[in-house]
């Protein structure tokens, strides 16, 4: 099997160069042949990849520990359901899956570009290819994953116990693929660049491609919160990790550039901007894997990294100057006749949400490379820690929750203050309604109050936006039903938007109600001593253990007393790996759309006591419904626009004419 | 056993790659059809009048914005049916004289049975005197 999947890899390569060249030349001579062979080499790539994965797949379902990556990263008594996740463990199965992803978008890409955009298609296949075939000779020449061992040990090294999660089934493959993914609307944007196409045509794919990568990473994102509030055992979802921060880093700008590019489609501004910020993006991406695969600064996350870093920073070199020299290139000719024409309209609005967003990514990127400035510059090791991104990202923020319930209402062009204060009445109102009823319940602090605050104004100015649509289909004989859904048909990307910001609204106020309201107590309890906190009474039973090939599990009994006086049991889970030297947790957890009981057990005493981490966090259940809201909102807005469209045959017809039926 | 599956493997590769030349007959062409291209130009510019029309149906932009866009959406339209039409016509003629130079001709353009405007190039039938679609007087020679 490892023959096999050494042949593929290099039957991969080997297409994947095929395919830059072919695209070069046949784009240079004209020549369809050329051109549709080079598209045939990068359908097949990933189909050469695929079986690459299931060699690399069938050798772990064999134990066959005569390929290095195999008994590095399972062992005989690994689950084989984790054998999905021994995948991408360590760097060389990683690569093989970023490949395989990157191949699998790249020909989805190819395929699905609509033939309006065909003239630069070549262009966007020889960069694709190009970042598929850096990745390819990465992983041949450097981390190959089939590298067979001089002599067959008995039983491998084992899976990292953290990643036994069912978090993990998604979420660094997410991830990955998302990192991988800005690939796509990166070409799609220089592929245009360097063909000359400086104005609008590319705006509708880059943007779907744009989505997909940005979804992808939102999600991976939020799995990788669950991930580590879980298992990670201290009762957070987000640490500021730096592997945490490059992920994020390019979901923002991103954003960014999602919200932007509808100001480009509609009034055909910002080109320029949006150039630099597909750039930043996929330079953001570049930096992500480098700091991955590099690590050079510690993080939770080192299960990949290797000594690869400087080969990905010379990629990302040779990537920022590409970009940034294509986009110099063509400077002159994305300069747009179209300037802003008011500070108080939805353009500014939009160019405000990106400085934020920069502002934001920017902190963050300030806080990856600072301790790696300051080893290189000083020669101290300095770590930049919660506290510091906390007080610096979280005013932009809060910025960026009100700017979403003000910008949705501003009208295009420009407008009035007047016009703004009408819009602003009744989602104003309820903001304020919300902050009396908190406070008239206990909640003063200042930063909560605004918190909540901002999050029912944009709530109520998205239902007031929604009521209002629903009310004018109503008024012409809908049904509200009917109504709301052929309002959300009507423009998918602006409701589908509209979905995402309350995703938002919900993961801020699982945010705001575990940073300001939550409790924590360590305790180290005896069988049959028992703690209080915030109304609950945790009483401890007894400690129960198993031991496994691989590791001894202990399993931690708890009788708790809740508020309302109803008890139940709960049990924490902990395993030591005794080859590996670690532990692992997993917390035991009361969720409500109130708050979460969450213990954790960390370590057993010799004389029969354990010691406990209880924490109570507020409002936490409604970050991991946001993720259902946000995936539902990204569905909604990428779902193809069709079905009715106008009858356009005289400019002299009535306002509103009839609508047609074309079968398109 | 591997090294076969293997060079099965590459002349697989091979052969799906080396298709488009070995097929020179039936190969699609480099760039879309032009018409197709602007067909697909004008259904993007329906579905933007189509969004428009709704956004202004629940208030989203004012009565002149939607008068403004409306009439650029319609212009743009109209620009690009005209373009399409112009092509369609172009092939139509093409089509036309490599059938009569094939000995196969429908409207046995060679023979006379047709002929074009000298101010609009409109392809004229037998026997009119005057252009159907800018209405200029066509003469005798002009018809034959």
């Amino acid at each position: 099997m490892a023959q096999i999947g050494t042949i593929t890899l290099y039957l991969a390569l080997a297409l994947g160069v095929y395919g830059v060249a072919a695209s070069l030349v046949g784009k240079m001579r004209g020549s369809t042949q050329l051109l549709e062979s080079a598209r045939y080499s990068l359908y097949v790539a990933p189909a050469m990849l695929g079986i690459a994965t299931l060699a690399l797949v069938t050798a772990f379902l064999r134990h066959d520990f005569s390929l290095e990556y195999v008994a590095a990263h399972s062992n005989l008594a690994m689950n084989p359901v984790y054998i999905w996740v021994a995948f991408y463990a360590g760097n060389e199965g990683s690569l093989l899956y970023v490949v395989l992803a990157l191949s699998i978008f790249v020909a989805l890409a190819i395929a699905l570009t609509p033939s309006t955009m065909s003239h630069s298609l070549p262009h966007t296949m020889v960069i694709m290819s190009a970042v598929l075939v850096f990745f390819l000779g990465v992983m041949v020449t450097l981390a190959n994953p089939f590298a067979v061992l001089a002599r067959t040990p008995a039983d491998g090294q084992g899976i990292n116990p953290l990643l036994t999660h069912p978090g993990m089934f998604l979420h660094p493959p997410l991830l990955m693929a998302g990192l991988t993914a800005i690939t796509v609307p990166f070409a799609v944007v220089m592929g245009q660049m360097v063909a000359g196409r400086v104005g609008d045509e590319w705006v509708d794919l880059a943007r779907v491609w744009a989505l997909v990568a940005w979804a992808v990473l939102g999600v991976g994102l939020l799995l990788g919160a669950w991930w580590a509030y879980t298992i990670l055992g201290w009762g957070g979802y987000w640490a500021w990790d730096p592997i945490e921060n490059v992920a994020l880093m390019p979901f923002l700008t991103l954003t960014a550039f999602v919200h932007s590019i509808m100001v480009q489609k509609r009034r055909g501004m910002f080109r320029m901007w949006n150039v630099v910020l597909m750039n930043v993006s996929f330079t953001l991406a570049l930096f992500g894997i480098f700091i991955n695969r590099g690590g050079p600064v510690p993080s939770v996350h080192s299960f990949a990294s290797s000594a690869l870093g400087w080969v990905f920073l010379i990629f990302l070199g040779a990537s920022l100057a590409f970009s940034f020299g294509v986009f110099l290139w063509r400077y002159s000719a994305l300069r747009g006749l179209v300037s802003l024409e008011s500070t108080l309209s939805r353009e500014a609005a939009f160019l405000l949400n990106n400085l934020l967003l920069l502002g934001v990514a920017f902190v963050t990127l300030w806080g990856v490379v600072f301790p790696l400035v300051s080893q290189m510059f000083r020669g101290v090791t300095v770590t930049v820690a919660a506290p510091f991104y906390n007080q610096l990202n979280g005013p932009l923020l809060l910025a960026l929750v009100l700017l979403m319930g003000v910008g949705p209402l501003l009208p295009w062009r420009h407008s009035s203050w007047a016009t703004l204060w009408r819009a602003l009445r009744v989602p104003g109102a309820g903001a304020l309604a919300v902050m009396a009823m908190l406070l008239a319940i206990g909640v003063r602090h200042p930063l909560a109050l605004l918190s909540f605050g901002l999050c029912a104004m944009v709530s109520v100015s998205i239902m007031q936006e929604w009521g209002k649509g629903v009310r004018s289909r109503h008024s012409r004989g809908e049904h509200y039903l009917v109504a709301l859904g052929r309002l959300i048909a009507a423009n998918r990307p602006r409701y589908g938007g509209y979905i995402v910001h309350l995703s938002i609204v919900l993961l801020a106020v699982g945010v705001t109600g575990s940073t300001f309201y939550g409790a924590k107590r360590d305790v180290n309890l005896a069988p049959g001593d028992q703690a209080t906190i915030r109304g609950y009474t945790v009483q401890y039973l007894g400690e129960r253990f198993l031991p496994k090939a691989d590791r001894t599990e202990y399993f931690n009994d708890l009788r708790v007393t809740l508020p309302s006086g109803k008890e139940l049991g709960l049990t924490t889970w902990r395993a030591f790996y005794p080859d590996r030297r670690v532990a692992s947790t997993r917390a035991a957890i009361r969720s409500t759309p109130l708050e979460d009981l969450y213990i954790v057990s960390s370590e057993s005493m010799a004389d029969g006591r354990v010691v406990f981490r209880i924490l109570v966090n507020p409002l936490v259940w409604w970050m991991w419904v946001a993720g259902v809201v946000f995936i539902l909102g990204t569905v909604v807005a990428l779902w193809p626009q069709g079905g009715f469209v106008f009858a356009l045959a005289s400019a002299d017809q009535e306002l509103a004419p009839a609508p047609v039926r074309t079968g398109s | 056993m591997t090294w076969l599956v293997g060079a099965l493997l590459a002349a697989a590769v091979l052969a799906i790659v080396a298709l488009p030349f070995l097929r020179r007959r039936n190969l699609p062409k480099e760039s879309p059809d032009a018409v197709e291209a602007l067909e697909a130009q004008r259904q993007a510019i329906y579905r933007e009048a189509q969004v428009l029309y709704n956004d202004w149906t629940v208030g989203q932009v004012t009565d002149q914005e939607y008068q403004e866009r409306l009439r650029a959406h319609r212009i743009r339209a109209a620009l690009l049916l005209r373009e399409e039409e112009q092509m369609l016509e172009i092939e139509e003629r093409l089509e036309e004289e490599v059938l009569a130079l094939r000995g196969n001709t429908p409207l046995d353009v060679a023979a006379g049975d047709d002929h074009e405007c000298p101010n609009c190039s409109q392809l004229l039938a037998e026997g009119v005197s005057e252009c159907p679609a800018c209405g200029a007087k066509v003469t005798e020679s002009a018809r034959g």
